[in-house]
């Protein structure tokens, strides 16, 4: 299929049967690069202290390392939650699981935490009362950095934090026990560090590049696909964006229409399954003129 | 026994800020000064100066739940 499809007096079931069609090309299909990549990426990262500790990489090279490190941690967790490497039940499922858990560490989120409010924000998309990410809704790229700011306050916005509202709210309070406790590990080190000397170190290598890294993901992830003005319907609730810095260094995610439609398809395939799909999502009234 | 522990949770996410104004913050401005040379304020030691600074700061994030 391509960009010249006569989809001229198709039903909507009709369309969204070609749109499955279209879909089964891209699921089931390993994700290597995002196994390298949560890994890979981990390593980067721990490595990075290694050399910085021992005075072999300057602290201003291990700064821009490390906040790159964080900003991309996020991502190969995002393809576990949706169970892209392995289902529940198949033999690679430990793979599955291993990445979910151990790419987000920089983070400082746990898995199960991230992966329940993720859902949530699927089944929820941009309800102000349900949406855990709803927080990063603002008319202006501006209004989004302090908000974003703002959500990073031990209350954001005055009140309880979003997520653990959400993980409240669908009887998952036993996570809010696995959050707090990476929370003060993580806090537990950078205080460690400041009391040893370190202070420098800890703040450039984890605390700074996180409060970077967080803005940035939130950013692409949250804001670009979702603001302004998406609905809370199956082809309103994101959009296709062009982003300054391209495709890669957005995150991907100037295809996130895709990848709420089809949370399966792996992030690397979303751009091809974009571009078979576009004119059917146009014809089903998505927002996807803008690439 | 578990309402006891969930209080002390929550009693110790309010205080976390104003621990980590005196256990990271402090330390970071102290370290940072020194690297430019600064050892002293206004006379007063640099750690007497970033614990006070900060200790507040942490605190008022404490009680208000916000840094800014």
């Amino acid at each position: 299929m391509d960009g010249t499809m006569d989809l001229t007096g198709k039903t909507e079931l009709e369309l969204r049967a070609m749109e499955r069609e279209i879909a089964k090309q891209h699921l089931d299909k390993f994700p290597y690069l995002s196994l390298a990549w949560g890994l890979g990426n981990l390593v980067c990262w721990l490595s990075v202290w290694v050399l910085c500790l021992n005075g072999i990489l300057p602290l201003w090279a291990g700064f821009i390392i490390a906040t790159i490190n964080i900003a991309a941690s996020y991502l190969p967790s995002h393809e576990a939650q949706h169970s892209i490497f392995a289902m529940p039940g198949k033999s690679k499922r430990w793979l599955n699981e291993l990445v979910g858990h151990l790419s987000p560490i920089p983070l400082v989120m746990p898995f199960s935490v991230l992966r329940a409010t993720h859902m949530e924000h699927h089944k929820h998309a941009n309800d102000p009362e349900l949406d855990p990410d709803y927080d990063h809704h603002y008319d202006t790229a501006l209004g989004f950095f302090w908000g974003s700011l703002q959500w990073r306050q031990p209350q954001p916005f005055g009140r309880e934090h979003p997520y653990a509202r959400c993980l409240k709210r669908i009887g998952r309070e036993d996570l809010l026990l696995q959050s707090l406790a990476y929370r003060l590990v993580y806090l537990g080190i950078l205080c460690a560090m400041a009391l040893n000397g370190l202070a420098i170190e800890a703040a450039l290598l984890w605390w700074l590049p996180w409060q970077i890294g967080i803005t940035y993901i939130q950013f692409y992830l949250s804001w670009a696909p979702h603001n302004p003005g998406c609905g809370t319907e199956r082809y309103s609730d994101t959009q296709s964006f062009k982003s300054r810095l391209g495709n890669i260094w957005s995150s991907g995610m100037q295809y996130h229409v895709i990848h709420h439609l089809y949370p399966r398809i792996p992030l690397v395939r979303t751009p091809e399954a974009y571009r078979q799909m576009k004119p059917i999502l146009k014809a089903q009234g998505a927002r996807v003129d803008a690439i | 026994m578990t309402h006891m522990f969930a209080k002390l949770l929550e009693w110790l996410l309010t205080v976390l800020p104003f621990f980590f104004g005196l256990a990271f913050l402090a330390p970071l401005s102290v370290q940072v000064m020194e690297s430019f040379g600064v050892e002293a304020l206004g006379g007063v030691d640099m750690w007497t100066v970033s614990l006070i600074i900060f200790g507040v700061w942490g605190g008022i994030a404490s009680w208000t739940g916000r840094w800014i």
